[in-house]
């Protein structure tokens, strides 16, 4: 799935919560009967994950023309806009750093990558996606950087390094597990 | 509920309605060709099985199963009062709403699980690359283990991930 696309999903499930709520809480034709006024939608939330979108587009098509560096400033855009406290914008800040993690990996740049990843696990606690996917980069991350200790004749930091990426993909594989689990247990509830 | 099952639930409370809306004046017959089947429910609903599955996928040509369907409410019949075409219909656009309810649970739980099946695929390839010593390979099957159950489950549940 595409980025753009993983955000589209955060973004519509926002959204249909947020109809929910206002079906919850008013009359309209197209809301089963509830009779009081309905709440302000959550307009900062909203133009948030919908610029966040667009920044993923921005990327997107930056990263299939070969401009890595632009689709990079594209994300990095994103996660410095100022933003809302809501669990969907954890969420999407958490994938942006994943992906800025995966594109700097493949710049070489195993510091800034591993900057990124240790951002986005501060924003996703629990066992959800994001999490997995941040700590499947991490491994990866790890895996890069025991390479290239290894080829520097460092044979100690790279064992440790290869070490410490069996143990964050093997996390990543746990946690990843725990997500299917409950998603096929709860039918739908927002990962 | 699958996503198979709720489709096929959803469309069947679709026509549901639209019987009801037609039934006031006349009793409506359902159509022997659009009465709903184990089968035909399934086969508007299961998705197709992506030929570029990641090999060693067990089970892989197993469609979703398709649960049974609940019986429709009765057509009105020509001596029931206005009242209770109103009431049925209410009913059945209620049932609608509920099947609405279920696809959309469905396809959101799909999604999160597909999304993170493909990652915990990625993981495990990895990890199973760096399995050099045989407590790395330990590690490296047990994941295969569970990528293998966890995969299954999916498709079981959501048919071909994108």
């Amino acid at each position: 799935m595409k980025r753009g696309g993983l955000v589209l999903a955060i973004v519509t499930s926002s959204a249909v919560a947020l109809g929910a709520l206002g079906c919850r809480e008013r009359s309209t034709s197209g809301c089963p009967g509830s009779e009081s006024a309905a709440p302000p939608v959550d307009e900062a939330l909203m133009a948030f994950l919908s610029a966040a979108r667009a920044l993923h587009h921005e990327a997107d098509i930056r990263e299939q023309s070969g401009d890595t560096a632009s689709a990079i400033a594209s994300l990095e855009r994103l996660v410095a806009m100022p933003a809302p406290a809501a669990v969907e914008v954890d969420e999407v800040l958490a994938d942006a750093r994943a992906r800025l993690a995966e594109l700097r990996l493949e710049r070489g740049d195993v510091d800034g990558a591993d900057r990124e990843v240790q951002a986005g696990l501060q924003r996703v606690k629990g066992p959800t996606y994001f999490r997995g996917h941040l700590l499947e980069v991490e491994g990866l991350l790890e895996e890069v950087r025991a390479g290239a200790l290894a080829d520097a004749g460092k044979s100690v930091e790279a064992a440790r390094a290869k070490a410490r990426a069996v143990s964050l993909l093997e996390e990543a594989v746990e946690v990843q597990e725990r997500v299917i689990d409950r998603a096929l247990a709860d039918g739908g509830t927002h990962e | 509920m699958s996503k198979a099952s709720a489709l096929a639930s959803l469309s069947w409370s679709v026509l549901v309605v639209l019987l009801c809306q037609c039934g006031g004046a006349q009793r409506a017959e359902v159509p022997a060709s659009v009465a709903p089947s184990p089968a035909a429910g399934g086969s508007g609903a299961a998705p197709s099985v992506s030929p570029d599955s990641p090999a060693g996928a067990p089970g892989l040509e197993s469609a979703p199963s398709t649960p049974a369907l609940a019986p429709p409410p009765p057509p009105p019949s020509p001596g029931e009062r206005p009242a209770d075409h109103r009431s049925l219909r209410a009913a059945a656009r209620e049932e609608l709403d509920r099947a609405q309810r279920d696809l959309e649970a469905a396809s959101s739980s799909c999604d999160s699980a597909c999304r993170a099946l493909a990652s915990m695929e990625m993981a495990t390839v990895h990890l199973c690359s760096l399995a050099d010593q045989p407590d790395d390979q330990r590690r490296c099957d047990d994941a295969r283990q569970r990528l293998t159950v966890a995969r299954g489950r999916v498709r079981a549940a959501c048919g071909t991930c994108p």
